[in-house]
This record gives structure tokens, C-alpha cells and sequence, in this order.
């Protein structure tokens, strides 16, 4: 019996030592890291798949560091009819094998969009390789054109390139974009979905390239404003790093975000070398695409989801008419919602917080705090509610979650569902209001005159 | 012999696996968003069949034992082999569903025979090693599980939407109330208390155990399934075979910590090889006191083979976890009349009382 412990004990020593000091599977230099994933429509039933990947060999560089740009990424484009068909075909192509795990971002093109997502988050999210909280994106210009474009000028890394990129926007005007949120509102039907846009921008030298379509993001910017847009003259042929699709965004004359141009991706002038940027946010209704919103209006749809956090937004101010009040605004508390089933109304308190950050030099904005923000919550509460209520009245898209803001008002699912499908918040009346404080106005503060 | 913390330890784990692996979706099914509060109406109504065994039992014999005492060998094998098959019913999912876990999740290019036959060879040794070092392993390592469920569920609060609890009734009471009572099959291995009775000191500890792992098994299901239901809203939480192991593929703080299914699997795969090997020793146990048979050990391969092969039966994880349901409607009224008829019996044998029969009968 002895003899057998040991023999059994020695093979288990044995067994451990050769099984676990190695990879099962595959060794990471033979694996190609996938960062990114491009789907545009394709000839038949076939989509065209961009599959951007890591080039390990530039972004660990020894002492001299790693490679930045174009030479952290490569891109390879099949024609497929879903993801995973499009990764075996270019399994094929390439020596290493396509890995998914590391993959931040999907980017679809507004034509896929406007087709409809749903296959693809079915895939996805039967996928163990793919992470739930992937982003998706629209990309108007096309996601082959916008993954080219994509050159990160200040990271080696290029999965933390995207992270850093769509995690930092979750803070101001666009959405979250998470593709497990996305999932969420589609299969239950409880709510819509914004996601962002993944624009390229526009200069005289990428316009020959790939000709005049790329402009279609812009032509719905600021879709349910009455912005007035302005003309801007600079956009030169001669001035490669300027950005021709910025004209075509409308400068905003209300009182939120007063002065500032409501832009979609693409439109912003941005890093002389990276063409690629993510600004507004396309609407959906269901899996369906229907529309876009500004960067502004982008703002305010945080504003109204709680989403917020902070950024620095313009303020008119009537004392200095021609020049805006710029803040560091915070939402410190999520909006309250109260939604009236019965006299149809939907009542939505805000509760914000203000430094101010930058002011006309002769404006003395100490002796006429309680007016500014007066003023203030006025301007945010009204361009909001116009917003808000615009809004519902142009889509069927509940992207305010207000069938899910009812459900508590619901003690089955029966009756909430019941509820659903009769519902239409076209019929509400929609009231915003704004509790607006101006907490500090920076390292100043100017006596009374 | 086990003592009392040992055996809650044991008790905890068999009662709060399932929770892990593929049951939350049953209660899902079954009551949506509310299954959270059906878990706690399976909870009060195990706590009334445990107290009414309880009341009734006399003595620390188990219902094998007290079935030779009432009717011979005969009723002794009958009642061995409906014990036997119980727990081969609930065991033999767990020998498929695990291996087929690991496979999608982890181990992709394997073939899931390897991965069965590696569980399976695991899992013997943990039965052949015998039933009081396992059961001291698996009260070392509960409480890293508990720390380890204790962080999933607070990294897991950002994700919390209170809306996906509502509406707070599902289903609707029907689906909680009504067919919800048979989901309180999550708490048929509570028979394992019964089955292992002669391994306590008394049945005074054996009672406190059995209380103790209720609550805290009760606990987790409970938490397991509210948080759950708060990240997932229905229809979408239904979708998810491994309901937990979706929760923890979806943490993700900032850039500096994601990936918590690694930690998961890690805690997971010893829970489940603890929580098999208690179930192949026991296994063998029934069937050594039920023949009067010297040795457990000469049992464990047969009852591993036969295991694995039934494991193996249905063709696909599809097929598996549609027969799930069925398995455990066949399985839990077994599991609970057992003890109350046979706590009936023993009152023959041990009539005096139960204060006294405490005393008398310590091993």
C-alpha cells in the first residue's frame, strides 16, 4: 500500500510539473491580438470585416520604446457574412492565429447601422472571446475608412488607445457605447440606444482619396436643433491639417453650450497625423439606426440620463451677450424622474453644480452670482426640455428609458408589458427643471464695485 | 467522524454549488426578475420540511440504517438503491455540466472526454483519500470562496440597475408561489446531512449543522440571484447557461482590473472537485452500509465509471440542461420524504425523546 502512495503521489508530482509549466493552446507569439473589428456592407448577402490587429514587434521596442502611428496596427479586410467567418478566412491569410480577447471596439457603417445590429450582437454575445463591455460605434464615413484612419499618435498600445479614447468621451457628449448595454435594450425592448460616431476627418488630401460621400455624417448634425450654422472661410486646400467637414457643423446659438459648434466624429479639428475622431451620437430604435445628434445635444442627453459626470460647457450670459461663461459643470446627483401615466406627464429635476472656469476680464461675476445662475438653470432647463421633447416627438426611440423609468409604478411583468406596447410618450407633456449652484468661481474672487 | 463546522463547511458547499453552475437560470425561467424572492420562499418552506424531520427523528442512525431496523434487508436495498439513485441523478449533471463549463470557457480545443476523464480521475483520488480530509480542505478553502463572493459582489455594484428587479413580482405570484415550490430542489442534498448522520457526534450537532448551512446556503442563493437579477434585466438574464460566471466576466474597473472569471474559475473548479469527491465518497458510502460491505474504496471506480458514462448520455449541452428540470422534479421529493417517514420510524426505536437520545447516543 505504501509502494502504491508513493507511485501515485510521484505521478501527480509528475503530471503537475509537465502540464502546467507551459500554454495550453497556443504560445503567445504565435497569437495575433485583434483591437479592433470594422463591419461595412459588401456585394450579396456579404459584409466587408476589417480586422485591425496588434503589431507586437513595434509596440515593444526595448530601450527605444515602442513605435507609435500607423506601425503599432495593421488591418486586414475580408469579405464574410459574419464576424467569426471573416477571423477564420483571415486565419488563413496570415501566419498567426486572430485572438479576440483583447478587442476594445466594433465600428460599424451607418448602412449597417440602418440595416440593423441584431446579428451582430448575437454573436457577440454568445462569444466567450469577445468581452461584454466591448464598445460599438457608427462610423459614417465607413469603418474600413475610419479603422485606417486611426493612427494613435500618443500610445504604443493600440486596445488602450481605443479604452482611453471612448472611456474618456463617456464623460462628455458621447454615449457609452457599451455593446452589453446595447444587447440589453434590444432583447428586453425596454429601452433604445445611442452609440457613438466614429468619424474621419475631412482634409483636402484624405477628400481625393476617397471622394465626397464621406461628408454624410455631417448633413443630420444637430438633426432636432435650430442652430444657425455659420460659415467658416478657413478651410483651405492649401492647409492639409485643417479640417474641411468643419464648416458643414452649425454653431449654436442657445443659451447651453452658447457659441461652441455641434459637431459629429469627423468634424472636429483634431491631431495633424490622426484623422479619426468620435464625437456625437447615432440614435437607435432597436437594432435600427435612425438618425444622429450632436456633440451639444449629446451633452444634454447625458445631462438628462445621469450620465454626466463632468466637462467644461459655455453659458450665455446676458451681461456679456457676445462672449459665453465658460464652467466646469458637474452633475453630482442623478436627474429625478417622475412620469404621470395618468395626465400623460414627464417631470425630470436636475441637479447640477458649477466652477466657474473662464469670463469676459470685466465682467464681475461675484456680485451677480444668484443671477447667473438663475439665468443659467434657465438656459440648461429650457434647451433640455426643448430637446427632450423634441426628441420623443421626432423618434419611436425611447433612448430616455422612460418605459423602464415605469416599471416600478408595475407589480407583474404582465401588466409592464401591457404597458409597453400601449404607451406613446409622443402624447406627454415634458417639463425640465434645473437646480443649478455655482460652487466655486476658481482662485478669484472679485469685490463688488 | 466530522465535526460540527466541518459538516456545515460540507453542507454549505453542496447546497450553494448548483448556484454556481447552471440552477439560476431554472429560477430565472420560472419567475423572472423575482427569482431572487422565489429563493426565499424555497428557504421558508425547506426550513418547515427541515424543522418537521427534525422534530420527528430520533437517534443518528440514516434512513438506510433505520430502513434495515424497520424492514429487513430488503427494504434496507430498496431504500439504498432509491438513495443511490438520487444522488446519481443530481451528481451525474454535475460530472457533464462542469467539464462542458470548462470547455466553453476555458479549455476550447480540448475534447470533452479528456476534459471529463481528467475531472473524473480528480475526483476518485478526492474519494479514495477519504471523506474527513476532504471535508477538512473544504472548510479551509470555504472561506477564501466566501471572500472571493464577497468581492465579485461589491465590484459588481456599479452594474447594479434597480429598475431590472421590476416589476418586483416577475412572473406573478403563480409562477413564484406555484411552480416555484419545485425549485426548492436546490436544497435536496440536504439528504446528504441524513445520509452522513453516523459521521456526526450526535444528532443534536448533526441538527445545528443542518440549520447553519440552510441559512448560509439560503444566503447565497438568495444574493446569487438578486444580484444577477439587478445586473441582468429579463428577458436577457435567461439567455446565460452560467448565470455567475456572466457576472464576473462583466467587472471591469477602469484599465487596471478586469477579468475576474479568471479568479472565479480558479475558486469554481475547487468547490466543484471538493463538492464531487464528498459525492463519489458518499455514493460509495450508501452502497457499503446498504450490502454491509468491509471497504468503500473497491466502490469508487465503478461509481465513478457509471457516473461518467450516464454523465455522457445526453448528446449535447442543449439536451443536458432541458432534462435538468425533470432531474431535479424527480429528485427533491425523494430527498425530503425520506427522512420524514423514516424520522417517523426511528420514533419506534428511539421513542424516549430527543433531549435524551442527544445524550445517550454519542459515538
Amino acid at each position: 500500500m505504501k509502494g502504491f502512495k508513493t507511485a501515485a503521489v510521484s505521478f501527480a508530482a509528475l503530471l503537475l510539473s509537465l502540464t502546467l509549466t507551459g500554454c495550453v493552446g497556443k504560445e503567445p507569439n504565435e497569437i495575433a491580438y485583434i483591437v479592433a473589428l470594422g463591419i461595412d456592407m459588401s456585394e450579396g448577402n456579404n459584409y466587408e470585416i476589417t480586422i485591425q490587429y496588434a503589431n507586437p514587434t513595434e509596440i515593444s521596442g526595448g530601450e527605444e520604446g515602442g513605435k507609435a502611428g500607423s506601425a503599432i496596427i495593421e488591418n486586414i479586410s475580408v469579405q464574410a457574412p459574419n464576424l467569426y467567418a471573416a477571423i477564420g478566412l483571415a486565419n488563413k491569410i496570415v501566419s498567426k492565429t486572430f485572438y479576440l480577447s483583447h478587442a476594445r471596439i466594433i465600428v460599424v457603417s451607418r448602412e449597417v447601422a440602418e440595416k440593423g445590429l441584431r446579428d451582430i450582437t448575437e454573436t457577440f454575445i454568445r462569444s466567450d472571446d469577445l468581452r461584454p463591455d466591448i464598445y460599438l460605434a457608427v462610423s459614417p464615413d465607413g469603418a474600413n475608412e475610419y479603422l485606417s484612419a486611426v493612427k494613435p499618435a500618443m500610445e504604443v498600445n493600440p486596445a488602450k488607445y481605443y479604452q482611453l479614447v471612448y472611456d474618456k468621451n463617456s464623460f462628455m457628449g458621447i454615449p457609452a457605447g457599451s455593446a452589453k448595454d446595447f444587447f440589453f435594450g434590444i432583447e428586453t425592448k425596454n429601452f433604445d440606444s445611442f452609440l457613438p460616431i466614429a468619424g474621419v476627418v475631412g482634409n483636402g488630401e484624405g477628400d481625393e482619396e476617397t471622394g465626397e460621400d464621406k461628408s454624410s455624417g455631417g448633413e443630420e448634425t444637430g438633426g432636432l436643433g435650430e442652430s444657425s450654422s455659420s460659415e467658416n472661410e478657413g478651410g483651405g486646400d492649401d492647409m492639409s491639417d485643417k479640417n474641411t467637414k468643419q464648416s458643414e457643423a452649425p454653431e449654436n446659438e442657445r443659451g447651453f453650450e452658447y457659441k461652441m459648434k455641434d459637431y459629429v466624429g469627423g468634424q472636429a479639428a483634431i491631431e495633424l497625423k490622426n484623422k479619426s475622431e468620435s464625437m456625437g451620437s447615432a440614435i437607435f430604435e432597436g437594432d435600427k439606426m435612425v438618425g444622429t445628434i450632436g456633440s451639444i445635444e449629446g451633452q444634454m442627453f447625458k445631462l438628462l440620463m445621469g450620465d454626466y459626470k463632468y466637462s467644461y460647457i459655455t453659458v450665455f450670459n446676458e451681461q456679456t451677450p457676445e462672449e459665453p461663461v465658460t464652467l466646469k459643470m458637474i452633475q453630482g446627483k442623478k436627474p429625478r424622474y417622475d412620469i404621470d401615466i395618468e395626465n400623460k406627464k414627464i417631470n425630470v429635476d436636475m441637479f447640477l453644480e458649477g466652477d466657474v472656469s473662464s469670463l469676459p476680464a470685466d465682467y464681475n461675476i461675484e456680485s451677480d452670482i444668484e443671477a447667473f445662475q438663475k439665468s443659467s438653470e434657465k438656459y440648461i432647463g429650457e434647451d433640455c426640455e426643448r430637446f427632450m421633447s423634441d426628441f420623443i416627438k421626432t423618434y419611436d426611440s425611447d433612448t430616455f428609458r422612460l418605459k423602464e423609468r415605469c416599471k416600478r409604478k408595475f407589480l407583474t411583468n404582465k401588466s409592464y408589458d401591457e404597458f409597453k406596447e400601449s404607451v406613446n410618450f409622443k402624447e406627454y407633456e415634458v417639463s425640465v427643471n434645473v437646480n443649478f449652484k455655482i460652487r466655486r468661481t476658481g482662485l478669484v474672487m472679485r469685490e463688488e464695485e | 467522524m466530522l465535526q460540527r463546522k466541518e459538516m456545515t463547511a460540507l453542507l454549505i458547499n453542496v447546497i450553494s454549488l448548483k448556484m454556481l453552475l447552471t440552477f439560476p437560470r431554472i429560477f430565472i425561467i420560472n419567475s423572472a426578475n423575482a427569482a431572487w424572492i422565489q429563493a426565499l420562499y424555497n428557504t421558508l418552506v425547506v426550513f418547515l420540511i427541515f424543522f418537521a424531520t427534525t422534530k420527528l427523528y430520533r437517534g443518528n442512525k440514516n434512513v438506510i440504517q433505520l430502513a434495515e431496523m424497520a424492514g429487513g434487508k430488503a427494504l434496507k436495498i430498496l431504500v439504498g438503491m432509491t438513495v443511490f439513485a438520487v444522488l446519481l441523478i443530481n451528481f451525474s449533471s454535475v460530472v457533464r455540466i462542469f467539464p462542458e463549463s470548462v470547455k466553453s470557457v476555458l479549455l476550447q480545443n480540448f475534447k470533452i472526454e479528456a476534459i471529463v476523464v481528467t475531472f473524473v480521475i480528480a475526483i476518485a483520488i478526492g474519494a479514495y483519500i477519504g471523506l474527513a480530509p476532504v471535508a477538512k480542505v473544504n472548510y479551509l478553502f470555504l472561506p477564501v470562496a466566501g471572500a472571493v463572493l464577497l468581492a465579485f459582489l461589491l465590484l459588481l455594484i456599479p452594474y447594479y440597475r434597480f429598475s431590472n428587479i421590476m416589476p418586483v413580482f416577475g412572473k406573478g405570484y403563480g409562477a413564484i408561489f406555484g411552480k416555484g415550490f419545485n425549485t426548492v430542489s436546490l436544497f435536496s442534498d440536504i439528504l446528504f446531512l441524513n445520509i452522513l448522520l453516523p459521521h456526526c457526534e450526535n444528532a443534536g450537532e448533526a441538527r445545528k449543522s443542518g440549520v447553519k448551512a440552510l441559512v448560509i446556503g439560503a444566503g447565497i442563493s438568495v444574493i446569487i440571484l438578486l444580484g444577477y437579477c439587478l445586473v441582468y434585466p429579463y428577458p436577457a438574464s435567461k439567455e446565460f447557461i452560467i448565470p455567475v460566471y456572466q457576472l464576473a466576466r462583466i467587472i471591469h474597473l477602469s484599465s487596471f482590473f478586469s477579468r475576474f472569471e479568471a479568479l472565479f474559475q480558479f475558486v469554481w473548479s475547487i468547490l466543484v472537485l471538493l463538492y464531487s469527491s464528498v459525492y463519489v465518497y458518499t455514493m460509495c458510502y450508501v452502497w457499503q452500509i446498504t450490502f454491509n460491505l468491509k471497504f468503500y474504496r473497491p466502490l469508487i471506480f465503478p461509481v465513478v465509471l457509471i457516473s461518467s458514462v450516464i454523465a455522457m448520455v445526453p448528446n449535447s449541452m442543449l439536451d443536458l440542461i432541458g432534462t435538468e428540470e425533470t432531474k431535479s422534479l424527480i429528485v427533491y421529493p425523494i430527498a425530503f420524504l425520506l427522512p420524514i417517514i423514516f424520522g417517523a420510524v426511528s420514533r419506534r426505536y428511539y421513542g424516549e425523546g430527543r433531549r435524551k437520545d442527544e445524550s445517550d447516543e454519542r459515538i
